[in-house]
């Protein structure tokens, strides 16, 4: 009775192969959006802000862009132009900020292990390149 | 021709789990996030963990988030709790709108707490906001005390580290020592619980933990 309750309310909801893809997924259906409303035939280019802590690999995303749009003639053999937000880190002890170049939480000025992301999660699509 | 879009791509997603919080806020339902990788024991911990909190009159449901199968699913409904499976294909997370959707299974009413388990990976699932009151993290001593410092990401983010198998430590090269100090360097307010599902040892401040 129970086992057939759980069957009953499976769901089967496709993300795709990887985050990346769920970033494509993302990055498209904005980009459609501005294509259906501006009536445009043919894309080009999509400049995107990728922030660092994200942890997108960048051959990845191109991937999943290429099998993202493959069903759409107006994005076939359009690309991302990526903008990599950097990775910051904030101490809540001492307010010091630094990079996360080497993946250290820790804060470098007062030592102590107390800090937030300042910045490095952001995904925007800032512009899209159409041909005329 | 160049277009100004500047939109926020996550925003949807944010949408979902802003909803999510906001829904659960006002039916006083506290929703916790399992995050560790396949085979960290998450599951487990579920089973042992859930009859010790109902004991004490916590109300439960789950939601299983899998690549494939409702085998979790079956496991926990043995339990006599509700429990929905989210199967994602390969997707290696599960995100605000999948579990948006699913909370309308619940009577919400009747519930205290929902636990969402999500996709076995110890990435992925970080990155993507559920709405959730807290993220916790679950790792097996199985897995070596050096994966704080190789996935940081979800030990900063988990307020609650839950480490099992620890009846495997005789067994292995784990330090408890080695694990703690690479906690503490990523976050030092980290509550760490230290758990053997096979055993029951640690189980009472677990419940304390998420029942108080």
């Amino acid at each position: 009775m129970l086992k057939k309750r759980v069957a009953s309310v499976t769901l089967f909801l496709y993300t795709g192969c990887m985050h990346e893809m769920s970033i494509a997924a993302g990055i498209w259906s904005t980009v459609v959006d501005a294509l259906d409303s501006g009536g445009h035939a043919k894309l080009l280019n999509v400049e995107v802000t990728l922030g660092e802590y994200l942890g997108v690999v960048n051959e990845s995303l191109d991937l999943c862009w290429e099998a993202i749009t493959m069903d759409d003639p107006r994005a076939i053999g359009s690309v991302l132009t990526l903008t990599l937000e950097p990775t910051e880190v904030a101490c809540h002890q001492c307010q010091q900020t630094w990079l996360f170049n080497d993946h250290r939480y820790t804060c470098p000025q007062c030592g102590v292990s107390d800090s937030h992301i300042e910045r490095g999660q952001s995904l925007f699509v800032n512009q899209i390149e159409v041909e005329e | 021709m160049e277009i100004k879009v500047m939109q926020n791509v996550l925003k949807a997603n944010d949408v979902f789990a802003e909803n999510t919080t906001e829904l659960l806020k006002t039916k006083g339902v506290r929703l916790f996030n399992l995050i560790g990788s396949p085979g960290a024991g998450k599951t487990s911990v579920l089973e042992l963990m859930i009859p010790l909190l109902k004991d004490k009159g916590a109300r439960i449901a789950v939601i299983e988030g899998d690549c494939a199968t409702a085998r979790d699913a079956q496991r926990i409904a043995t339990l006599d709790v509700p429990v929905v499976q989210i199967n994602t294909g390969n997707g290696c997370h599960l995100d605000a709108s999948q579990v948006g959707k699913v909370l309308g299974e619940f009577s919400l009413d009747a519930l205290d707490m929902v636990i969402i388990e999500n996709v076995g990976n110890l990435v992925c699932p970080t990155g993507f906001d559920l709405g959730a009151d807290e993220k916790i993290a679950i790792i097996s001593v199985t897995e070596g005390d050096d994966k704080p410092l190789k996935y940081p990401r979800i030990f900063h983010e988990a307020k609650a580290v839950i480490l099992t198998k620890i009846d495997l430590i005789p067994y292995t090269n784990f330090s408890l020592q080695r694990f703690t100090d690479a906690l503490r360097s990523i976050r030092q307010d980290q509550e760490l619980f230290l758990l053997s599902c096979t055993t029951g040892e640690g189980s009472d401040p677990l419940v304390e933990r998420f029942w108080p």
